[in-house]
């Protein structure tokens, strides 16, 4: 080392660095109890700890992390030490070592983030930021983020280190055999949306000794601009004679890092069972092996908290159906907050074959950044497709960005110097693929040179924020053939012209072509052919169009991208399925709905409203067939699955009828409003969801408040939207209480609010003790309850 | 090879139908239901063998957790040592019912039941290899117990993940509540000692929810 010390990142990517082994196993040998927190001895037995840190350094260790891989003010909420003294503590330990570099040692909080799991982004975020902000002013080298296995975490957790403080960041992962992530995520993944959030080296450590790393640093290499990281376990944990211990010792060990070392891995160390024998051997045999610094790679990925979308010649689809511009039903969706309409479309567009969903949410009447927050985080927790933040509302970009689970398409840039310098700084701090559009001050060139010309200046204007190439695709714009004669010509000439002179991606809004002729579909499916020979990339179209499906699979079998013609032969035998016919002879909606068909029940509603009111097929089909069902399910004689099947195809009848009743202005009377909620600490909520259903069928309008929710939030729903009932729902004794708290503040802020229970736990009697004035066993009597109680309100 | 007929009865049996006549279209949706199941889960699990034995204030010591339940030392009679589990099929499964949940609920159930019966099967699977194991050795297994069965209080949940480092090693975690998260998870404990424990009535032999719709 210079006797002038200089900072870490000037060692990166510039020769090998090796950092420590395990700390727990260590610690464990040196009577560290089950149950016990490794950290309290950074305060409790610090000599233990410096004498670890010493043989590290002894052994050769570059960096040594600190003993803080669980201090969190999650894990140390309420003990006998605050965090701020263990991470003291533990800096201090470290520097009692005199490693050349500290590493401020930083592991998951041990919680799942929401929207599946309990914590929120936020709070993750402050937990990091706590202990890193400490990390810092106690003087460490750099924050050595670990053992993360979900993507979302580990975001909170970089953000937190870039935001507040200006070390180094490095992060490593926990793969499995497989090299997918414990949450999903894959290698490809990972690294796009780690080189985005632009940490100074990744990669991998635990869960698996070095022999099975190999093939996964193999795809870290592949992929990754970035330093790889690798920090294996001692082999396996065995047990022998209820005695833990890992099968690879010191020698196989070093043998192992030193083929890793020479594969390309540039930063090197041991996780779990490795000791500082293992170190040593490592720092021994790697010593001969040649540094080779880590290369750019060329890859446009992106990628959400599942699979990562490399983009290639073989083109993609960006669905564009998340848009409320010219969407009527869309807008009233977003304006009443009914996200499960935009749900439900954003799940058409994956099965019609979109590859990324494109979300715009302006609407003036909506808190645009609010609602981008809520949407992308929904989207995020049904579908693992990448997701195309698409708004000019910076707040609301910067937000989406924020909240995104991965690397994201950013929608859009464009060559207005304002643009770019608004746009490039949040692309350069959250990652993602930036959109570039070919318009700039004066206006969308009617030349392909004037386009192709300010694609360039996005590219070279990109450079200064440190953008690559690789994350920008340029569309150069189609304008409408019906002003514009030589639009198409343009467009096509463009799209080629751009991709020679840069080698830069593109994509395209291809509709906008025909907008103002008749008939549409059939210019924008030829155009989308003619667009996609050009080159096109990733065409943003409405993936449920036939013509332009058409066209994509056509164009791909004929382009050689669809091997054996699979997918278009798939595609194909979908359409020429026969519908399933077989023992159906359902002649009427009351007994589609009583079989639970949803097909069947769309087609006779639709074929009633031929000759029938709407509000008739209610009343004489639809509610006397439901009614049957509960009654058959309230007998036994049928049980929840059908019920569910027959509420699904009633829910699909309902659906049409009442975009006839709109059409039609039939009057409609005012629906009952009924709140239900799966309540505070409660995440499970299947029951509440089948009750809600049912509820919904016999015509109530239901606010569905979600799962985990504060009482506060309960109550102030009730009070705003006057509403008479209220349905609760826990899984287990630990979240009765919340319930009980709801109860009592729902009872005091609105005595006439009547409220009714229900979940696994709950009975009668625990009803009665949190005066419930209801306990449904079920949910056929909940929306019994519900009906009578509404009747006697009525009379 | 999982035995696909198992699991497929199971989850019908978890959709309610326990030895009734199943109509064609529930059966389709089991079926579909497990292939669902089974294309997103990946089982996991983590055992760690621990001393077991009691104290004179009548706690027991699994490792080095204190328990109090009558329920669970009727079923660690005569044990020496347990193992401590926990297991999972994974966050795809919650993300799958989720889904459905928008717009298809009797998949949702579907799914749910079909995802417990894969869980229930895999435990089974894995600790039926380890009875193999010690029976050799003259060791018999007892039947898994799982804290919130009859008095063996649910706060153990934490303890138990603790000590077998789910965390880490599963993704597997829980909320302050005790709910574990991804939800299609189980930890546990069992039972290893000399002798053979007779098992009347089958895994719901011990329990004492008579009225259990799922009651075998």
């Amino acid at each position: 080392m210079e006797s002038v010390k200089k900072e870490i990142v000037h060692f990166v990517n510039k020769k090998r660095l090796f950092l420590d082994g395990g700390m727990g196993t260590l610690l464990q040998d040196r009577g560290l109890k089950g149950g016990e927190f490794p950290e309290i001895w950074n305060i409790e037995k610090p000599e233990e700890i410096i004498q670890i840190h010493k043989q590290y350094v002894e052994a050769g260790s570059d960096i040594i992390l600190t003993n803080t891989f669980g201090a969190n003010g999650l894990k140390f909420q309420n003990g006998e030490y605050q965090v701020s003294a263990i991470v003291k503590a533990a800096i201090k330990n470290a520097k009692a070592a005199q490693s050349p570099y500290i590493g401020l040692d930083v592991g998951p909080t041990g919680k799942l983030l929401k929207p599946l799991g309990d914590l929120s982004f936020e709070d993750a975020y402050r937990a990091f930021q706590e202990v890193m902000v400490i990390g810092e002013e106690e003087g460490v080298d750099l924050i050595h983020i670990e053992t993360m296995s979900d993507l979302y975490e580990t975001k909170a957790a970089v953000l937190a280190a870039k935001e507040n403080t200006k070390l180094p960041v490095f992060v490593t992962m926990i793969f499995d055999e497989n090299g997918k992530l414990l949450t999903g995520g894959d290698v490809p993944g990972a690294v796009a949306m780690l080189e985005g959030l632009r940490v100074d080296a990744l990669g991998i450590n635990c869960a698996m000794g070095p022999a099975h790393m190999i093939p996964i640093l193999e795809e870290l290499l592949k992929y990754s601009s970035k330093p790889v990281i690798v920090k294996p376990n001692a082999g396996l944990p065995r047990q022998k004679d209820g005695e833990v211990y890992y099968d690879v010792g010191p020698e196989e060990f070093g043998d192992y890092m030193e083929k890793i070392s020479r594969m390309g891995a540039g930063i090197v160390g041991g996780c779990c069972g490795t000791t500082p024998k293992h170190i040593k051997k490592m720092v021994e045999s790697c010593k001969t092996v040649p540094f080779e610094a880590v290369k750019n790679k060329d890859y446009t990925i992106v990628s959400s908290y599942g699979k990562a979308l490399i983009l290639t010649d073989d083109p993609v689809i960006i669905g564009e159906r998340i848009n409320p511009t010219g969407k009527k039903k869309l807008k009233e969706a977003l304006v009443a907050k009914d996200y499960d309409y935009i749900l439900k479309e954003a799940l058409a567009q994956e099965e019609a074959g979109a590859h990324i969903l494109d979300v715009n949410v302006g609407l003036p009447e909506i808190d645009e950044e609010e609602t981008m927050i809520h949407l992308v985080r929904e989207i995020q927790s049904i579908t693992s497709l990448p997701l195309q933040i698409d708004t000019v509302d910076l707040q609301a970009m910067e937000s989406g960005l924020r909240a995104y689970n991965g690397k994201g398409m950013v929608n859009s840039v464009n060559g207005k110097q304002a643009s770019m310098d608004e746009v490039f700084p949040l692309v350069a701090k959250y990652g993602g693929v930036v959109l570039g559009l070919t318009l700039d001050e004066n206006g969308i060139p009617d030349t392909s040179e004037g386009r192709v010309e300010i694609a360039g200046r996005i590219i070279e204007e990109a450079k200064k924020y440190g953008i690559d190439k690789k994350d920008i695709i340029i569309d150069v714009l189609a304008m409408t053939i019906s002003s514009e004669p030589k639009g198409a010509c343009i467009v096509l000439e463009g799209i080629r012209e751009v991709k020679k002179r840069f080698g830069v991606k593109t994509a395209l809004g291809v509709s906008n072509i025909s907008f103002g002729l008749p008939n549409r579909g059939k210019i924008n499916s030829n155009f989308y052919a003619c667009a996609l020979e050009a080159g096109l990339n990733a065409g943003i179209i409405n993936p449920g169009t036939k013509e332009m499906m058409d066209t994509y699979f056509s164009y791909r079998a004929l382009a050689g991208y669809d091997k054996n013609c699979l997918d278009y032969i798939g595609y194909t035998g979908k359409e020429m399925e026969p519908k399933e016919k077989a023992g159906r002879d359902i002649f009427s909606l009351k007994a589609a709905i009583e079989k639970g068909l949803k097909d069947e029940a769309s087609q006779l509603t639709r074929k009633l409203l031929k000759d029938k009111k709407p509000l008739d097929i209610v009343n004489e089909d639809l509610m006397p067939a439901l009614d049957v069902v509960g009654k058959g399910f309230e007998e036994g004689s049928i049980f929840l699955p059908q019920l569910l099947m027959s509420a699904d195809a009633a829910k699909q009848a309902f659906g049409l009828l009442q975009d006839e009743i709109k059409k039609t202005g039939e009057e409609k009377e005012a629906k009952d409003k009924v709140i239900v909620a799966t309540v505070k600490g409660d995440i499970h909520d299947i029951g509440k969801n089948i009750v809600k259903v049912l509820l919904e069928n016999y015509g109530f309008d239901v606010i569905d408040l979600g799962k985990d929710v504060l009482p506060s939030r309960i109550v102030e729903e009730a009070v705003r939207q006057e509403v008479k009932l209220v349905g609760l729902s826990a899984l287990m004794t630990t979240t009765v209480v919340s319930m009980e708290e709801t109860i009592k503040q729902l009872k005091e802020a609105k005595p006439d609010c009547k409220v009714m229970v229900g979940g696994a736990v709950l009975n009668q009697e625990y009803a009665d003790q949190m005066c419930a004035d209801f306990y449904g066993k079920d949910a056929m009597q909940s929306v019994r309850y519900a009906k009578q109680l509404f009747k006697n309100l009525e009379d | 090879m999982r035995n696909y007929k198992v699991i497929l009865k199971e989850t019908i049996r978890y959709m309610g139908y326990g030895g009734k006549g199943v109509p064609k279209d529930i059966e389709k949706l089991a079926e579909e239901s497990v292939q669902r199941v089974e294309e997103v889960s990946r089982f996991r699990i983590s055992a760690k063998r621990f001393p077991f034995y009691l104290l004179e204030d009548g706690k027991m010591m699994l490792g080095d957790i204190a328990v109090c339940s009558d329920n669970l030392q009727k079923n660690l009679e005569n044990a020496r040592e347990v193992y401590l589990f926990a297991a999972t099929l994974g966050i795809e499964v919650d993300r799958l019912m989720k889904r459905f949940s928008i717009s298809d609920m009797a998949k949702v159930v579907g799914i749910q039941s079909g995802a417990a019966a894969l869980l229930e099967y895999e435990l089974d699977v894995y600790f039926n290899m380890l009875k193999i194991e010690h029976e050799k050795e003259g060791l018999y297994l007892h039947q898994r117990f799982s804290p919130g069965y009859g008095d063996f209080s649910i706060s153990h949940q934490k303890e138990i993940l603790d000590r077998v480092d789910a965390g880490k090693r599963l993704a597997l975690t829980s909320t302050e509540q005790g709910m574990l998260n991804p939800l299609k998870s189980v930890t546990g404990v069992v039972g290893l000692g000399p002798f053979q424990k007779k098992n009347k009535g089958g895994k719901c032999g011990e329990c004492k929810k008579r009225d259990c719709t799922f009651r075998k």
